[in-house]
């Protein structure tokens, strides 16, 4: 009798030492398996605010952390040398064409470009050259980024240029366009170059700011190659008519306030409105 | 201000990141790595001199390194920021430069690993949580939470020896800062500094997702151009 007790005793610690096991096995496997629940008061990024929900990288770039642009922001890209090749399609092999960065008598211009669109280690950009609105994919090792919280727009018809920081306009100025023969052409362009002519007071005023557009008519001009610009002037009465020869004519006080503040690469939408 | 840096071979007490050497006594493993450069450095300097043995880290095991440093560039820059800022104060302001200075040792251990395949610093935008007292404890509590689960995410992965000792003695250190602010925040009541006897791992997609998602890791933003003096050649 008494052995019999104590067998159905052993029988039954057993019985609770694999219950036990198995309960405890049940917890480490969900509390290790990474996918449980977080432990209460636990902190998620996850609260914090404008939170995403788990995306599905699967190899870590630290591009895969930057979250996206802010509003009114958009991405510059420079070109680490002096060249970068641009190809047609986001994939490696024969490059489409190579650009070169310009120079302005001794110096070299930085080689900038406006990104439209990032896939992987590409990025699809708008390039500073003919024909206008043209756009490639670059190696993204063959560039640095940068945001640029700027952006110019023009409206041909209305003779205006407004300058907007963070989507909120900053700047409105009176501007002069190109005439019916050589027109200002229209597009999403960017601020590719900013010059410094020798006479502040002379034909182009303190500053000139270089853009990605091109004159549809002249191939060639004062020695370069079309470049259309915003520049200041010597004829500030000529403003807020179609004046110029394809530029965006500004005053002077204007070209200064734009030089000091807009990045290379920042975007300037043209429009004929 | 810059956390200080120059005593970290303290947080090497029990001896573990010089036994990890591979080998190498501490002492001739000091001399080895640069010599009481601190804890930090010490750290770092295990899978140098273990990849200079065997030829260089596997590639899971540098890109998981660049991962850790990238989590600890956002530590590091978040308790820079805080301390620069001026909000924290009493307990707040000790905790922030004693963590600030940890996570910096553990920037520069990585950073010494990878060598030149450590990734660059990003650049940070904290979205104003360091300016305020509450919201600095806030996110302080998330981001080392977060620190914990990441590396434990990690620990399975790893395929040098010498990385996942120099890496689990990181781990336990961010679970130690997370239990610290917690205290600080609830007073050993709500939040708790120890709340579960088990903790979760947070596998590195989600952890990447959820980084992503605070804003706090920006792309740099553009100066204005510099001039360049020349004659324009545009159409005028």
């Amino acid at each position: 009798m008494r052995g019999r007790l104590t067998r159905t005793r052993a029988l039954a610690g057993a019985a609770v030492l694999i219950l036990a096991g198995a309960a405890l096995g049940l917890v480490l496997t969900a509390a290790l398996g990474g996918g449980g629940d977080r432990p209460a008061g636990s902190g998620s990024l996850r609260d914090l605010p404008g939170q995403v929900g788990a995306g599905a990288e699967q190899r870590f770039t630290p591009q895969a952390l930057e979250g996206k642009l802010g509003k009114g922001r958009n991405l510059v890209a420079t070109a680490r040398g002096r060249t970068v090749s641009v190809y047609r399609h986001a994939a490696p092999g024969r490059p489409a064409r190579r650009l070169t960065a310009r120079r302005a008598g001794a110096r070299r211009l930085p080689l900038v470009f406006l990104v439209r669109a990032r896939r992987g280690s590409w990025i699809r950009a708008y390039l500073p050259s003919r024909p206008n609105l043209s756009s490639g994919w670059l190696r993204a090792r063959d560039v640095t980024l940068a945001t640029t919280r700027y952006r110019v727009t023009v409206e041909l018809r209305r003779h205006r240029l407004t300058a907007w920081r963070d989507g909120r306009p900053f700047l409105r100025a009176h501007i002069g366009t190109g005439r019916a023969v050589s027109p200002t052409p229209t597009g999403r362009y960017f601020v590719t170059d900013l010059l410094r002519p020798p006479d502040p007071h002379g034909f182009y005023g303190p500053y000139a700011l270089g853009l990605s557009a091109h004159s549809p008519v002249y191939t060639s001009f004062e020695g370069g190659n079309g470049q259309v610009g915003i520049h200041g002037t010597d004829r500030p009465a000529a403003l807020g008519q179609d004046v110029s020869h394809g530029c965006i004519r500004v005053r002077n006080a204007v070209i200064t306030r734009l030089a000091k503040r807009l990045p290379l690469g920042t975007p300037v939408d043209v429009s004929r409105a | 201000m810059t956390p200080d840096i120059t005593h970290l071979e303290r947080f090497d007490t029990d001896g573990a990141l010089a036994e990890a050497a591979d080998g190498l006594s501490r002492s001739s493993f000091l001399r080895r790595s640069g010599l009481l450069l601190g804890g930090g450095m010490l750290a770092g300097s295990l899978p140098v001199a273990f990849a200079r043995a065997q030829g260089g880290l596997p590639k899971g095991d540098v890109a998981i390194l660049n991962y850790a440093l990238t989590l600890e560039y956002l530590e590091s820059a978040f308790y820079q920021k805080a301390i620069s800022d001026g909000a924290l104060k009493g307990e707040y302001a000790r905790f922030a430069k004693t963590v600030g200075a940890h996570e910096q040792a553990h920037v520069q251990a990585l950073k010494k690993t990878l060598g030149a395949k450590a990734v660059k610093r990003p650049s940070f935008d904290f979205q104003g949580t360091t300016g305020a007292q509450a919201t600095f404890a806030k996110t302080a509590i998330v981001l080392e939470d977060t620190g914990v689960q990441a590396y434990q995410g990690q620990a399975g992965n790893i395929k040098t020896p010498a990385v996942l000792k120099a890496a689990i003695s990181i781990h336990p250190v961010e679970a130690r800062h997370a239990a610290w602010i917690r205290s600080i925040v609830g007073s050993g009541n709500d939040p708790s500094p120890a709340p579960a006897a088990f903790n979760p791992a947070l596998d590195m997609a989600s952890v990447l997702a959820a980084v992503k998602g605070t804003g706090f890791i920006a792309t740099k933003s553009a100066a204005a151009g510099a001039a360049v003096g020349a004659q324009p050649a545009m159409t005028g």
